[in-house]
């Protein structure tokens, strides 16, 4: 599976926002999007500080 | 010939009809074409006039700006315009027109009005804005969106430049990923136009792998930044498909690079303040939808409790309710119960009472009431005459008494 970019994580992360804003709660379909932002929120941090491999090797590889 | 001068004689004459026809200073306009100090610290310059609209030359003369005059005019000059006097700038210059027997003809140059050349700059800035502008280029990178996440950098900068040093120190002073790739300038002075579009040749043969372009010069004392101000450069950076963010680090006004350019700061430094600003938002905005997000959560969990609350208690309303209903019925049951038995009873009572009259109406007394007897003989009841015979004592009841006879 192609890893979540960071845009894309944010706008999975407002629509869950929005969706939390919006509906009757469901707990059990609460968990699981809590589940969910809770790892977006996390994949969003670390792409912030923490390197990313891959993304370095490419830039050290150039000329 | 007798009348012969000598050179130093006609060289007089010459020094003397110029101090004739210029006993004054005048102001003169030109450009800068050489411009040399030397170890005293006087300035010799080279200033040239070129025909209009081409590079030949109309006008060439020596000039000199002395030691003692050179520093308050120099340092006024570059307070005022942001760069050190230099080669390619118009000066507008008040010059004593001098004659030397043995080193010929020289401005002597005792005042420079640095407005001119800022107004000659604007000028050929706002022809090379206008020009962007007629090729519908000018806001392009402008227009393109800023990255929320600014990390994958080209920089085009000079390698030794301490710009250069000053960005990298601030970008990774903040904690924040980036990644940096120099593609390597001369950003000012000769040549720096050719340089920094070969440089973004390189950048834009690989832009998949950048998210922005920087561009940063030196720093340290003001230089010649004509470059910045080119028209190849700034419509090649105005074309640039990745947002450019410009830190020239020159304090006055802005180039047309800086124009054109999706975001431009002053400094190297403040290039990369301004990056680690874009990455400061996004950390922020995280933050704050994590909190959104607990709120959410709490308020909906808060929400359904409430609810369950609310339900327990229907629950127990409707409950009691039911059994007081249940309990009226029993109540009510029980009262019908009750009326329904005195009824009954009461039924029964009268049925007994017809009864009882019924029976009693067959009593042997009833029967002597209305008139009838009833006649034993010997203890036995006699019903019919063969039962006797002459000489048998009869006992006849009547209703008030009981008759004794003898059958004759």
């Amino acid at each position: 599976m192609k890893e979540i970019t960071y845009k894309e994580a944010m706008d999975e992360l407002q629509s869950i926002l929005s969706w939390l804003d919006s509906t009757q709660p469901d707990v059990d379909e609460m968990e699981k999007k809590v589940k969910r932002a809770v790892e977006l929120i996390d994949v969003c941090r670390k792409k912030l500080s923490r390197t990313d491999e891959a993304v370095r090797k490419i830039f050290e590889e150039m000329d | 010939m007798e009348n012969a001068l000598s050179l130093y004689e006609l060289n007089r004459l010459i020094k003397a009809g110029l101090q004739d026809a210029f006993p004054e200073t005048c102001w003169v306009s030109a450009e800068i074409a050489e411009c040399k100090r030397n170890y005293s610290g006087h300035c010799y310059l080279d200033l040239i006039e070129k025909k209009e609209n081409s590079d030949q030359l109309k006008a060439k003369t020596r000039a000199v700006i002395w030691a003692d005059a050179y520093f308050p005019l120099s340092l006024r000059f570059e307070e005022m315009t942001g760069t050190p006097l230099g080669v390619g700038q118009k000066i507008l210059a008040q010059v004593e027109v001098n004659y030397h027997e043995l080193f010929g003809l020289s401005l002597n140059i005792v005042d420079i009005d640095p407005s001119y050349t800022l107004g000659d700059w604007m000028l050929r800035r706002q022809e090379i804005v206008r020009h962007l502008e007629a090729d519908g280029v000018i806001d392009m990178n402008r227009e393109l969106e800023w990255p929320a996440l600014p990390q994958r950098i080209a920089v085009i900068s000079s390698e030794q430049a301490a710009g250069y040093g000053d960005f990298m120190n601030q970008l990774e002073s903040n904690g924040f990923a980036f990644y940096v790739k120099l593609f390597p300038a001369v950003v000012q002075g000769n040549g720096a136009e050719e340089s920094i579009l070969s440089a973004l040749d390189r950048v834009a043969a690989r832009l998949d792998d950048f998210d922005v372009l920087v561009l940063i010069r030196g720093g340290g004392a003001a230089t010649d930044l004509s470059c910045f101000d080119s028209y190849a450069l700034c419509s090649a950076l105005a074309q640039f498909p990745i947002p450019v963010l410009t830190g020239l680090g020159h304090q006055r006004d802005q180039s047309v690079a800086d124009r054109v350019a999706c975001v431009s700061v002053k400094t190297p430094t403040a290039a990369a303040e301004f990056l680690s600003d874009s990455m400061s938002r996004q950390s922020e905005l995280l933050g704050s939808q994590a909190v959104r997000l607990k709120e959410s959560v709490s308020r909906l969990l808060m929400a359904g409790a409430a609810n369950l609350e609310q339900s327990a208690r229907r629950l127990d309303i409707s409950s009691r309710s039911i059994l007081q209903r249940a309990e009226m019925q029993l109540e009510s049951l029980h009262i019908r119960l009750k009326s329904q038995t005195k009824q009954s009873l009461a039924a029964a009572c009268h049925r007994l009472e017809l009864t009882a009259k019924e029976i009693d109406s067959y009593s042997p007394r009833k029967q002597l009431e209305r008139g009838f007897s009833i006649t034993t003989s010997a203890g036995r009841l006699v019903k019919s005459v063969s039962d006797l015979k002459a000489g048998d004592e009869l006992e006849t009841r009547l209703k008030d008494g009981t008759v004794k006879s003898t059958i004759i």
